[in-house]
């Protein structure tokens, strides 16, 4: 989370509806990496997934005035918009590579002196997704980081849509049970 | 659907996993007001957006990147804004009907008034026209520039593919050239590699194919084992799903070459192997 010398993300937010472009900066250096990130785990492509965090955030410059925190926090905003646009982009390029779901998860847990305030909520959050049981967690990640429907991926489980369907929804109560309450 | 159902629903809502029924259902449910559905989709879409951001930073590199794109586009939009108005005020301002000279024309001619008045609607379109035309233009000089900075980066790009690929025919011409076949192991099953090395030349280059991509705070190293030193780190690389890696290597140390290597080492890379292997393969006698 963000210490208290550091503005929140709203107020960094307002500060960007004001024109401030150091504001801009900011977010970038919170986010911007991370949003790579997640898009990379779509696009398997850095340059794409680069341009996708560029787009995310200039949206949210171009919009930061409209933004409504009622709906959610900064962050689930940025990731909205980011899952979306990496969804589109891929969808566009018809790219029919698989999720690089396993080689990410083959990886150890990331250095935490590399990300300073989040490492600490992004151990918890892993330690959250390893806790999920196997079945539960391999359903959430392709359900969520990638294009397929939950009808494909019971397809391609070979196990009833149904169970799909609850495997997702549970590993998603789990999560939450799990962070409950941390986020902004 | 009863309220339960809807309630199961969120979940997958929240990582925009409906089908179209369930979501018309639900978005129905959501317009009657329900804050305890509504409450629960909110936290729903925080857990997905914790799930989201819980992977590895890219890393500063990449953040520079994004920035330089985000600066290109905010330079590109700024002087947008500085010609906006140069466009307005090229706008001429519309007539008066009601001014005292008016009323004097209106007694020489009702019909010239007419006409005027005719005229005057005509090019107050037409000025409305070209202004949403320089908005237009305005908007696509802007995406052409970030367009433009986009594509510079990707020529840099392009440009040290040609010549590393300069280098990697020049070591593959070399009379003393010796190739090392690198074999994919589990973590690389469709991977392929090989390492060209002319000794003479002092040179040596990595070529892979369909390396997994490299994770974030990550880099691939090149080993050279001899039976005296052991492993011997001979270069970096990283590579992007599905794309070709050509890069420089060190040649192989003196002493007898029993493997070559690639690892998944930390970003910067280690003096001595410490992760997976992903490829391996013995020289050439």
């Amino acid at each position: 989370m963000v210490t208290p010398a550091e503005p929140s993300d709203r107020n960094l937010l307002a500060a960007m509806a004001r024109g401030d472009t150091g504001a801009l900066r900011s977010l970038n250096a919170r986010y911007g990496g991370r949003l790579a990130a997640l898009a990379n785990r779509f696009l398997g492509d850095q340059a794409d997934a680069e341009e996708v965090a560029a787009d995310v955030l200039w949206q949210a410059w171009r919009q930061a005035a409209s933004f409504d925190p009622a709906r959610g926090s900064v962050a689930s905003w940025l990731v909205t918009i980011a899952r979306s646009r990496s969804l589109d982009r891929l969808r566009a390029r018809q790219a029919r590579r698989a999720p690089v779901i396993a080689e990410a998860d083959s990886e150890p847990v990331a250095d935490p002196a590399a990300a300073l305030d989040e490492a600490h909520r992004g151990r918890m959050v892993r330690r959250a997704i390893d806790g999920l049981e196997a079945n539960q967690r391999v359903v959430l990640e392709m359900a969520y980081f990638s294009d397929l429907s939950h009808a494909e991926i019971a397809e391609k489980l070979s196990m009833p849509l149904g169970t799909v369907k609850t495997r997702v929804r549970s590993a998603m109560l789990s999560l939450r049970q799990a962070l409950g309450g941390q986020r902004e | 659907m009863d309220h339960q159902a809807l309630k199961d629903l969120l979940p997958l809502a929240a990582i925009g996993k409906l089908d179209p029924d369930e979501e018309r259902a639900l978005t129905e449910h959501l317009r009657s007001r329900c804050d305890a559905c509504e409450g629960e989709l909110r936290g729903f879409r925080e857990t997905a957006a914790a799930l989201a951001l819980a992977g590895d930073d890219i890393g500063r590199d990449s953040e520079a990147r994004i920035w330089n794109r985000l600066r290109a586009r905010l330079d590109a939009s700024t002087s947008e804004n500085e010609s906006a108005p140069i466009a307005r005020r090229d706008r001429p301002a519309a007539p008066r009907p009601h001014s005292r000279r008016w009323q004097i024309a209106t007694g020489v001619s009702t019909a010239a008034a007419l006409a005027a008045a005719i005229y005057a609607g005509v090019i107050m379109r037409s000025n409305a026209l070209q202004h949403d035309q320089l908005a237009s233009l305005a908007d696509r000089v802007s995406a052409s520039r970030a367009e433009l900075a986009a594509a510079r980066n990707e020529t840099a790009a392009l440009r040290q593919v040609l010549v590393e690929r300069a280098h990697l025919e020049r070591t593959l011409m070399a009379p003393d050239l010796q190739i090392t076949r690198l074999q994919p192991l589990d973590l690389a099953p469709s991977a392929s590699a090989m390492v060209a090395v002319s000794r003479s030349a002092h040179s040596a280059i990595l070529q892979a194919n369909a390396m997994p991509t490299t994770p974030a705070g990550k880099t691939y190293e090149l080993w050279w084992i001899t039976k005296e030193t052991g492993p011997v780190a001979a270069g970096l690389f990283e590579a992007g799903a599905g794309r070709e890696v050509i890069a420089r290597a060190e040649p192989p140390p003196a002493g007898h070459v029993i493997l070559a290597a690639v690892t998944l080492e930390p970003a910067g890379g280690v003096s001595k192997p410490t992760g997976a292997m992903y490829l391996k393969g013995e020289p050439a006698p």
